[in-house]
């Protein structure tokens, strides 16, 4: 339960390292954003009221407002609260060895980056629906900008998937046991590894539209490439992303229909395997939003097929939810009346989905109100009504008091009811033939879309009572007791605290320090600088298209943006450096021993953004007219001799950590070193291939090119390989100094493991890409 | 903190707390394996760049694909010890052939649909 002082001390908002903590900021950022992209929600149902302009002047505004009104619903909203409640309830739920996460200074960091994309989204002011298409993503303002904010989101969501997996597969006591988890952890933990595979595909897609918009690439040139490419690369993440949503709401439903039942969740192993089977089909079915693209007939009939399959674990879930309402009793309180509503337009949604996939009917219904009904009902008439059924239920635990029910339950009827009105209207609008995202219309549509605004702005309504309810419960006394505040027959069962247990059993008092870490939310804030420098050197500042490389050197604001980040690294380094190892973590130790998940979760998350990266170059290769040979653009022998640098260095590194293994410091720090200088020299070696390639001018990005697709495709990959050389290089550093300072011993060594196998997989890596780059 | 209740952590069952370690007779050998790996991968890249060499065919383009995931099957199993993990299987699935065969999908989908501009 909060202590009620956590929302009056900035330094502990800002530093907090508790995950419980870290869950509540979570709910209040969603939630703040949940008002801005609502508001956007109700001028664009208020534009729709007739055909003629109300409220925005242009086209263009109205493009903005609905392209922040779906980004923010789904990366700043809907997705955050997922980790809010991951952060509040999975530690707890796994009973993880300090109650808490399993990276809890990663954990503040990736935080602290919703709200710095938050900011960067609201103020991009981006007019091109959150799909980001190109073209129009190409062509028009403010992309970059929210471009940056959704690399911030995805990184942020990024951290995050990889410290739930780790708490729930380390942290996890041993007498947590996989089949009788919460099913939230499951559906916390598929999400988890849908975001560690899609996430980086993702950043990858939104990279190349941001080279191609300021470096000249041409990856979606509609005249040198093809703009469809996006759209499969967009997609991979994006519909993963309705199950990166979705997945998390089951788990919470599930506990909450159950307690609500009063009895336990049917076909609890189903449940789990229905899920696994979701995440698993859900990255083979993204191209269902492209039958009308002139997608490959067979390419079409898979998704179809796929597509359809999914349906049926979704099918097994609604199912068991009903029959474990059957078998119970049923109490009607708020998060039950949210519960029941989430199963009716969960299934609408689904059912509309599976409509959808009919090919015949998607040719006419693409595109039109119909789908954006669909989704609606999935995402705000689902996801988010399990999120606030959820949230009521554990609004006692958390706060200690009881939420006014009347207030509840008039959100609950106001939501429910603007949801179905709205949605259903949009349906009708769709099967009418309205298209999507236009802000005028003819006449004849005017009743249906004037249905819709009524129903948006009971939603609107609906949250004001949300508000006085959350504030009624927040003034009124404290419960007596958080075993049963509900009269359910049973509370908030999670398993017994790691630390109780080793009490009992081994009498030994293990104390749970939070400690507040300044540094965490600083290396989040500093991470702005150089996005902020990258930025200002697009012409004409960030709300702009530009060419970043010809206002380089006269952008003195991105300059000092990137001086400011490097200052600031340097001041890092040598502050972390000097720290003593034990104090990064107060439960090193505990995991001495395991295999270092940490760095493997994160590996497999790089292994799929470099197959999408090399994998994708190579379709387009093969599929080219005009590749050109690659002996006669670019110089096989020098690259062979940067391949034998990076071969060195992979021994070096190998040799390096054997060292410090059998305790002998100064070989290890001789290797180390050798290691960063070969890196060195790799870099350096890249950056005068560059130079030496833009100089004969047919591999360059200048307007020129010989081969502009070839170029685009090979800086895109070396330049990818190049930025993690760059990183390994700068970790590297990092241990070094530390090592230099009497950082590691024979015992104690993690990090140099870690850092080693990063940097043995970009040695990994490159091998690949020597071979298909330069020599194939 | 007391971090001596970590001690008595082993104890508390199953595989939570396993051991994944190299044994110890392979540690000693562990230079020596360095410099065999380091010497297989260059003589390998050198094969290669001879290789590419090779007037055009399927052939040079499959020994040549094979050499890379021969280098990169030796990085991963010997620098990266996966090949001295208690599991290498587990590691190999789970953090190279899964995400490889998602990735797969998407390539897969982007070849057969690609209707790139005569001339790109």
């Amino acid at each position: 339960m909060n202590d009620g002082n956590f929302f009056r001390s900035p330094k502990r908002m800002l530093g907090t390292t508790n995950a419980a903590e870290l869950g509540l900021l979570y709910f209040a950022t969603a939630f703040i954003n949940l008002l801005i992209a609502g508001t956007y929600a109700l001028l664009i149902r208020t534009e729709l009221w007739t055909p003629d302009p109300i409220y925005f002047d242009t086209a263009k505004d109205y493009n903005v407002a609905f392209t922040i009104h779906g980004t923010g619903m789904i990366f700043l909203v809907v997705v955050p609260l997922g980790a809010g409640f991951g952060n509040y309830l999975v530690p707890k739920m796994v009973a993880a060895d300090n109650n808490d996460m399993y990276w809890p200074k990663w954990n503040n960091v990736a935080f602290w980056m919703l709200p710095i994309a938050s900011v960067f989204i609201w103020f991009s002011q981006a007019p091109i629906g959150w799909t980001a298409y190109p073209p129009l993503s190409i062509l028009m303002p403010g992309v970059d900008m929210w471009i940056v904010g959704l690399v911030f989101a995805g990184t942020s969501s990024s951290i995050g998937a990889i410290n739930f997996v780790l708490t729930i597969w380390k942290g996890r006591a041993p007498y947590v046991k996989w089949m009788s988890m919460d099913l939230f952890v499951w559906g916390t933990l598929f999400t988890s590894f849908l975001v560690i595979i899609a996430t980086p595909v993702l950043t990858a897609a939104l990279v190349m539209i941001l080279l191609d918009r300021n470096f000249n690439t041409v990856f979606f040139s509609e005249s040198l490439s093809n703009p469809i490419l996006y759209q499969h690369v967009f997609w991979f993440y994006s519909h993963p992303a309705v199950y990166i949503m979705v997945l998390p709401a089951f788990g919470l439903i599930s506990t909450v229909i159950a307690k609500f039942s009063r009895t336990q969740v049917f076909g609890y192993s189903s449940m789990v395997i229905a899920m696994a089977g979701i995440a698993i089909l859900s990255v083979s079915v993204w191209a269902h939003h492209m039958y009308t693209t002139g997608i490959d007939p067979f390419v079409r009939i898979f998704f179809t097929s796929m597509t359809f399959v999914i349906a049926i674990p979704s099918g097994i879930k609604v199912f068991n939810w009903l029959t474990t309402m059957y078998a119970g009793r049923i109490k009607l309180r708020a998060p039950m009346l949210f519960a029941l509503a989430f199963i009716v337009m969960f299934t609408m949604g689904g059912i509309t989905g599976v409509y959808i996939n009919i090919i015949a009917l998607d040719l006419n219904l693409h595109d039109t109100y119909w789908v954006v009904g669909h989704f609606h009902f999935i995402v705000a008439a689902g996801t988010l009504v399990a999120m606030f059924a959820s949230f009521y239920y554990y609004f006692p635990e958390i706060t200690g008091k009881m939420y006014d029910e009347k207030m509840a339950k008039l959100h609950f009827w106001f939501w429910f009811g603007g949801n179905f009105i709205t949605f259903v209207a949009f349906q009708v609008l769709g099967m009418e033939g309205m298209p999507r995202r236009y802000y005028t219309y003819p006449e004849e549509f005017q009743l249906w879309h004037q249905i819709a605004t009524i129903g948006a702005y009971l939603m609107g309504i609906s949250i004001i009572f949300m508000a006085i309810s959350i504030h009624r419960g927040l003034k009124s006394e404290k419960l007596e007791s958080l075993d049963d505040p509900f009269e359910l027959g049973s509370g908030y069962d999670y398993p017994e605290p790691f630390a109780d247990y080793i009490k009992r059993e081994h009498g030994e008092d293990l104390v749970i320090e939070h400690k507040l870490s300044i540094w965490a939310p600083a290396g989040a804030f500093s991470l702005v600088l150089p996005f902020l420098g990258l930025l200002a050197f697009t012409e004409g500042g960030p709300f702009a298209r530009g060419k970043a490389l010809e206002s380089f050197s006269g952008s003195l604001g991105g300059n000092i943006f990137i001086v400011l980040f490097l200052v600031y690294l340097g001041f890092f380094f040598q502050k972390e450096s000097s720290a003593h190892i034990g104090e990064l973590n107060p439960v090193d130790k505990y995991r001495e021993g395991e295999r270092h998940w940490e760095i493997w979760v994160f590996l497999a998350s790089e292994v799929i953004f470099f197959t999408a990266v090399i994998g994708v170059s190579q379709a387009i290769k093969w599929n080219s007219l005009t590749w050109p040979d690659t002996n006669d653009v670019l110089s096989v022998p020098y690259t062979a001799v940067l391949t034998f640098v990076l071969i060195i260095s992979s021994f070096t590194m190998a040799t390096s950590l054997e060292h410090v293994k059998n305790g002998d410091m100064e070989k290890f720090k001789k290797y180390l070193l050798f290691t960063i200088i070969l890196g060195l020299v790799f870099l350096t070696g890249q950056i005068i291939e560059y130079a030496q390639l833009a100089g004969e001018g047919d591999v360059t990005l200048a307007d020129n090119a010989t081969y502009p697709l070839f170029s685009s495709i090979f800086y895109l990959q070396t330049g990818f390989h190049g930025l993690h050389v760059l990183v390994g290089v700068l970790f590297l550093g990092f241990v070094y100094l530390r090592a230099r300072k009497g950082g590691y011993s024979k015992d104690n060594h993690t990090y140099v493991e870690l850092i080693g196998l990063y940097w043995h997989f970009v040695d990994l890596v490159w091998i690949i890409l020597f071979t298909v780059v330069y020599l194939i | 903190m007391d971090n001596s209740i970590h001690s008595g952590l082993s104890d508390l069952g199953g595989n939570y707390m396993s051991k994944i370690e190299i044994n110890e007779d392979t540690e000693h050998n562990m230079f020596g394996i360095y410099k065999n790996t380091f010497l297989a991968l260059t003589i390998m890249t050198i094969v290669e760049v001879a290789a590419s060499y090779l007037p055009d065919g399927a052939y040079v383009t499959v020994i040549l694909l094979l050499l890379a995931v021969a280098k990169a099957a030796l990085v991963g199993a010997v620098f990266m010890h996966i090949k001295y993990d208690k599991t290498p299987w587990l590691l190999t699935l789970s953090v190279f052939v899964v995400p490889l065969a998602a990735g797969s999908i998407l390539i897969f989908n982007v070849w057969k649909d690609w209707r790139g501009v005569a001339g790109a």
